[in-house]
């Protein structure tokens, strides 16, 4: 609560100080190709009023606050290790994998980009169909 | 401008701006129910056993329901009745949904919001001077600091950030909108890092104030049509008269 409460009330005012690949979330299906969770598509008014856009924004908090949690662990915890799988952030990017999952059974991962050097940071187990 | 003028128009345009965030969460409402991602179920495990029972009361399913008539009410309120108790319930209400989101539901922008909202409400209760100021105060921060920021980073110093910044798939930027801000990214990146570490000029003079507000404008509309951060838009111009109204009274 204390720590949600931070976040609201003191606000950092650093925007697009960094130029790096924010975490992003993919999907596939088992042995299939890896395709990035799709963003809403843009409307007129978007500018105006953009529901879907900004839950997409939040969506994409939610990774990063993964990402965040994860490296506060020790790092040779494997993937699917209670301490990760057992953290909010995980269940809520779990979901919202789950919201943008093919058909049959599927995966999701995140990918980082530090300096230039992308790789998998997590890869979810083979899931039943969603 | 007047203290009483600069409330009313914070009031209409905070009215805006948290009206705008409440709609917006009620359409995409699937998402924090207990089938959407942002469940009560899974989010109240941040909390003690005890905490999340007191927390669920206003953060549950249909806690959160009614914080958001709350919000769209209050904010309703906002330009017509000038008792403190609706800023209030605005920043109350708003504050309540970041919470719900795990300190943020939109990141700057909320922020940016309750600031206002917090600075409405002291000044209806009987502080105008401080509440207004403590806003103007954010606002200038908000540049400046966003300012020096960029200028230790090593992309923005040599003019190739902005142009790397729109190519980033997170942010959804059309690819017509890429290929054409390219053309001009090395100059608009000087000229942002220019507009704000330099807006302090704003303080010095109410022509130079209301001029850089107009490009601030121009700044945050780009930035919704770019970026689709409406809401940087909506709360960032409620912010404005709080510097107008003292950039005058210090003239």
């Amino acid at each position: 609560m204390k720590l949600q409460l931070l976040r609201a009330l003191l606000p950092s005012w650093r925007f697009f100080d960094r130029v790096t690949q924010a975490p992003r979330l993919f999907v596939r299906n088992t042995g299939g190709e890896w395709q990035p969770i799709a963003t809403p598509p843009r409307r007129a008014w978007s500018w105006a009023f953009s529901p879907r856009g900004n839950l997409a924004l939040a969506d994409q908090s939610a990774v990063e606050h993964l990402v965040a949690d994860v490296d506060e662990l020790d790092p040779s915890l494997d993937h699917d290790a209670p301490a990760i799988t057992g953290l909010v952030s995980y269940q809520l990017v779990a979901r919202i994998a789950r919201a943008h999952a093919p058909a049959g059974r599927w995966q999701w991962k995140v990918v980082v980009d530090r300096e230039g050097e992308v790789s998998d940071y997590l890869v979810s187990a083979e899931l039943a169909a969603a | 401008m007047t203290f009483a003028a600069g409330t009313i128009w914070i009031a209409r345009l905070a009215s805006l701006a948290t009206a705008i965030a409440a709609l917006e969460l009620i359409v995409v409402h699937r998402a924090w129910s207990e089938q959407g991602v942002y469940a009560w179920s899974v989010v109240k495990r941040d909390y003690s056993p005890a905490g999340a029972r007191v927390a669920g009361l206003v953060l549950s399913t249909p806690g959160t329901w009614l914080v958001l008539a709350v919000q769209l009410a209050s904010a309703l309120a906002l330009p017509w009745l000038a008792q403190p108790v609706w800023p209030w319930l605005a920043f109350a209400s708003t504050l309540a949904i970041a919470v719900r989101f795990r300190g943020t539901f939109n990141g700057g922008s909320d922020a940016m919001l309750l600031v206002v909202l917090l600075g409405l409400a002291v000044a209806r209760s009987g502080a105008p001077e401080i509440g207004l100021g403590y806003t103007a105060a954010q606002l200038v921060l908000s540049y400046v600091l966003a300012g020096i920021a960029k200028l230790r980073e090593p992309h923005w110093r040599d003019g190739t950030a902005l142009a790397a910044l729109v190519a980033l798939p997170s942010y959804g930027v059309p690819a017509a909108l890429i290929r054409w801000i390219s053309r001009v990214s090395r100059a608009a990146g000087y000229a942002l890092l220019a507009f704000e570490c330099g807006f302090p000029i704003a303080l010095v003079d109410p022509a130079a104030c209301r001029v850089l507000l107009a490009i601030a404008a121009l700044f945050h509309l780009g930035n919704a049509i770019v970026f689709g951060l409406n809401r940087f838009l909506w709360a960032w111009l409620a912010a404005f008269p709080a510097l107008i109204v003292w950039v005058d009274r210090l003239r």
